[in-house]
């Protein structure tokens, strides 16, 4: 588990900033000077040399104090940092928040904590607060980015309750990374007005994809688990905008104790409705947030969803869907379907058990969320060596 | 073929357009004569095996009479889909 | 019953359907057994029903929050307060069932000799002749025909070359093959080709060019020598060796995936299921259509007498059936064509394009036949009904008529018409009929007009038994069920 916050940072020099400062990092001292105040330098060790005219200098190390203004003495939790990263300085509680890292496997903007639904696993708990700032955030941090990063995520909280922003949001992506994958979370409701469909597509962007949730093949339950009247026709009549307008659309289903069982007819429904959708991910639960304080009423064993799983992965994949099996260790995913798995799990938080130190699959499984170790499958059975799964 | 055999529907119940429709499902098996009067909808028909025809025959406009509740009641939905499903914008793909 | 914190409602919270009230969406359904009962709606959803079940459902009174009530939900058999978005999706799948149609055309017989070596006794068409050219297929009627493949909308075409034996008159196939191949580069269509042949004539040089250009062959095994020989008698009897020896050099230069055999059903058929099977597989053949009786060249029977053949065939299919699935099960991939159909109509969520099983008629939506004189025909049953001096299903001829002049010739519109099953009386409520089809050729030929009394039909008879007897496989036999879901292409 990396942690991509701290406020264990200390003050080093006169700190300049009255406003958060969202910066690149470097670790060249040498840029040019006209480059320097909009970056943030980073110092590894106290040989390093310290240059003047940065936006930031963070002190990566413990020795001795730099005479320039604006250092910062780096949390040591956040000295992984490298040159390329992007970090949110706020001088107020000397809190980093670190919008992007280079090397991570996944890079998502959180754009809003509030959320027109309320599923009873979010492991992101909605929150009714005003946070357009974040917004704001990723606004900066996007011309950041290192061109080369392959894909870039939005998600919430419910993004397109921004509305116009939202879009704004989708329109700079694509300015700043043209050749960025762009994946929104979104759950899809807000695009029952087709409008919003019309406008995102009108934007061209020419790698998007929206992640949609689909939790049940009717709307009772799917209501129930989004804690939203109308969830599913909206939710659905979102789907069908969005493909009208030929936006790619995925479909996420989290699985858990509530709607496992009917997981085979989820994934018909699917076949018989959706089948233009462009992928669909069966995914385990995070115990994080909601799913936490519901645990009693949402953990399974995915053991003992294995062969619904395997049923409903079939049947997307004799479709001719795209489908993967998401956040699911290898060892407890029946073999027919076990190639559908997908290492899903931003690594930040991701983390492996103790019987996986031997296992011969570790390379190819996803293992688990950190948050998840305590309530792990009763089945996890390391691949003996030399097994090819 | 054997004798003839009456079978008798109460007309409250079933309506003659129903028991016709059963029976056109029957025709490979026998030719049929069919009476309504006072209440009661008979049908006589004259077969090899009449008791497995006869109750063939009830069963068939048991089901059609769901048949027939089906289609009524559908009927106009199914009229609303179509005209939705030839107006709205097309799904491109 | 969930634990959920306080912050969160119960399930019974979000059922927005007043006392479980529902409102029926259009279905129909059709018995299987004793007990059970087919439901189905336009677009193809279906379940399997006890009578108990069905009644419940018609009088609306399904238990609410029942395995049942969300069944009959998610397949679109009802809406209720809760959620109406079935409508849309009916909506949408009627649309696209209705594109599918539109797209016309894609299946082009050019029947380019009625020439044959064969003499065979069931075979309406065949002409013996000294004259070569009298029952040939010329240039000019083939350049006309062309010029009508090409108007067709459909983004796939298959152009079929039938006889007779079409390998008597290669030139013009060449010719046909070379032609349609320079003009498919400005219309940019999935393009491919079939010979149907009994391989006697062919020929290593044949082979070659067939290699080059991909082209597909069919040919005709009707089970062992004896049988296949009795059936098709040669001069010399010796078809059923030039067959055999034909199909392996065919899979030597071609592949074995561009070669395939069909088999005529007789009398003589009938007992011999596993042999035929048999036969297949010892020549190497991965799938087998096991056709029904044709009643074309039996004109002379009673109604009643149809019914009887399709019993029997049932039968047959039934016990070929059988030893296919057995097959399948000692681990070996062999496929029965009609069932394939059958089951992908079930369980595809894409559409099959076999001329007989759809409403409207694919007859001239999904095949056309260009005779060897130029005449236009909706099926290849309609051109054999034709050659027995029935024409009533001539939509044309190519040097006469234009490409709406037989797309929109009273005899197609009539037979398209007459023939929508949506309103044909018994299929109208016929559980089977989203998967069914219409054959009006065969109801022309059996019972004087082209819907005919599906109670006395033999192709609603052999339909149904087929239907009941896959959907019955699929229910109850879970090995069957799994061989024939390996069958569902998508
Ligand atoms: S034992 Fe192997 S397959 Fe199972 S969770 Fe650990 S690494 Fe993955
Ligand atoms: S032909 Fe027979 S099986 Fe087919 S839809 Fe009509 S009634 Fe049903």
């Amino acid at each position: 588990m990396i942690r991509l916050h701290s406020k264990n940072n200390g003050v080093l020099g006169g700190l300049l900033h009255r406003h958060p400062f969202i910066a690149k990092l470097t670790d060249n001292p040498g840029l040019p000077k006209a480059l320097r105040p909009r970056q943030a330098l980073l110092v590894s060790d106290h040989e390093a040399p310290i240059t003047e005219g940065f936006g930031l200098v963070l002190v990566a190390h413990d020795n001795g104090t730099p005479a320039v203004d604006n250092a910062v003495r780096l949390a040591p939790e956040l000295r992984y940092l490298k040159g390329h990263d992007v970090i949110k300085f706020s001088p107020d509680t000397l809190k980093i928040d670190v919008l992007y890292r280079k090397e991570a496997n996944a890079h998502s903007f959180l754009v809003t904590e509030r959320c027109n639904s309320f599923c009873i696993m979010c492991s992101q708990p909605p929150r009714d607060t005003d946070d357009r700032y974040l917004v704001g955030d990723m606004l900066a941090a996007l011309p950041l980015l290192h061109p080369d990063t392959r894909e870039i995520g939005i998600t919430g909280g419910e993004p397109t309750l921004w509305g116009e922003d939202f879009i704004r949001l989708v329109q700079a992506s694509k300015n700043h990374l043209p050749n960025t994958g762009l994946h929104i979370l979104s759950n899809g409701r807000n695009f029952k007005d087709v409008s919003l469909a019309v406008r995102l597509a009108n934007v061209g962007h020419p790698d998007l994809m929206v992640g949609i949730p689909l939790y049940a093949d009717y709307s009772q339950l799917h209501d129930f688990i989004v804690q939203a009247d109308d969830a599913f026709d909206d939710t659905i009549r979102g789907i069908l905008n969005l493909k009208r307008c030929r936006v790619p659309v995925e479909i996420r289903i989290v699985i858990h104790q509530q709607n496992y069982r009917r997981l085979p007819k989820l994934a018909e429904f699917i076949t018989r409705n959706l089948l233009f959708v462009d992928h669909v991910a069966l995914m385990g639960l995070e115990v994080m947030g909601f799913a936490k304080s519901n645990l009693k009423s949402l953990w399974i064993d995915p053991y003992d969803f294995r062969d619904e799983l395997r049923v409903a992965v079939q049947t997307l994949a004799d479709a001719k869907l795209r489908v993967s099996i998401y956040n699911t260790p290898l060892c407890v995913i029946p073999e027919p379907v076990r190639r559908y798995a997908v290492r899903s799990i931003s690594d930040w938080k991701n983390d492996y058990l103790e019987a996986c130190g031997c296992c011969s699959a570790k390379r190819q499984c996803g293992g688990f969320f950190s948050s998840n170790l305590g309530t792990a499958s009763g089945h996890i059975k390391p691949f003996p060596a030399g097994f090819v799964p | 073929m054997g004798t003839e055999t009456a079978v008798t529907f109460d007309a409250n119940v079933f309506s003659l357009e129903t028991v016709k429709r059963a029976l056109y499902r029957c025709s490979d098996q026998s030719q049929f004569d069919i009476t309504s009067e006072g209440g009661a909808i008979t049908v006589t028909f004259s077969a090899i095996d009449p008791d497995g025809l006869a109750d063939k025959i009830r069963n068939e406009v048991l089901d059609q009479d769901l048949r027939d509740t089906l289609s009524k009641e559908t009927a106009n939905v199914r009229t609303l889909i179509l005209a939705n499903a030839f107006s709205d914008t097309g799904l491109i793909r | 019953m969930p634990v959920l914190g306080k912050k969160f409602r119960p399930p019974e919270a979000f059922d927005q359907a007043i006392n479980g009230y529902y409102q029926l969406l259009p279905s129909r359904f059709v018995r299987l057994d004793g007990k059970r009962y087919l439901l189905s709606n336009d677009v193809g959803e279906f379940l399997v029903v006890g009578r108990g079940q069905l009644a419940d459902y018609i009088q609306k009174k399904v238990p609410k929050g029942s395995d049942f009530y969300h069944d009959l939900k998610s397949k679109c058999f009802l809406v209720d307060g809760d959620s109406n978005v079935a409508l849309d999706l009916l909506a949408l799948k009627y649309r696209t069932k209705a594109r599918r149609i539109s797209q016309f055309t894609a299946l082009h017989i050019f029947v380019v000799s009625l020439r044959c070596d064969y003499t065979c006794r069931y075979c309406q068409v065949s002409r013996q002749t000294d004259d070569k050219h009298a029952f040939d297929m010329s240039e000019a009627t083939a350049d006309k025909a062309l010029g009508l493949v090409f108007k067709s909308p459909s983004p796939t075409i298959k152009i079929e070359f039938q006889g007779g034996e079409p390998l008597l008159n290669f030139s013009l196939i060449r010719y046909i093959v070379a032609n349609a191949t320079a003009e498919n580069i400005r219309h940019k269509k999935n393009l491919q080709f079939v010979i149907t042949t009994n391989l006697s004539l062919l020929t290593d040089e044949m082979l070659s060019f067939c290699s080059s250009h991909g082209i597909f062959l069919s040919t005709s095994l009707d089970g062992p020598e004896q049988l296949h020989n009795a059936n098709r008698p040669r001069p010399g009897m010796d078809g059923h060796k030039l067959t055999v020896e034909g199909i392996k050099k065919a899979q030597t230069a071609l592949g074995r995936d561009k070669i395939g055999a069909l088999m005529t059903t007789t009398e003589k058929s009938l007992p011999a299921a596993r042999a035929i099977i048999d036969a297949y597989l010892e020549n190497g053949l991965d799938s087998i259509f096991l056709r029904p009786l044709s009643p074309y060249g039996f004109a002379v029977k009673t109604r009643q007498a149809y019914k009887y053949d399709v019993d029997r065939w049932f039968e047959f299919y039934k016990e070929g059936l059988d030893y296919i699935l057995e097959i399948n099960r000692q681990g070996h991939r062999f496929v029965e064509l009609y069932t394939e159909l059958v089951v992908n109509k079930l369980l595809s969520p894409f559409s099959t394009g076999y001329v007989d099983l759809q409403s409207p008629s694919g007859a001239g939506i999904s095949a056309i036949v260009y005779n060897y004189d130029g005449d236009v025909y909706a099926s290849d049953e309609a051109r054999m009904l034709a050659e027995m001096g029935d024409k009533a299903f001539r939509l044309g001829n190519v040097h006469d008529d234009g490409y709406e002049d037989i797309m929109l010739s009273d005899t197609l519109l009539d037979m398209l018409e007459s023939t929508l099953s949506e309103s044909i009386p018994m299929c109208t409520d016929c559980g089977f009929l989203p998967y069914c089809g219409t054959d009006p050729v065969y109801h022309h030929a059996t019972q004087g007009d082209m819907v005919g009394n599906k109670a006395l039909s033999g192709f609603c008879g052999k339909n149904m038994k087929i239907f009941r007897h896959v959907v019955l496989l699929l229910e109850d036999d879970p090995e069957a069920r799994e061989t024939l879901l390996g069958w569902v292409r998508p």
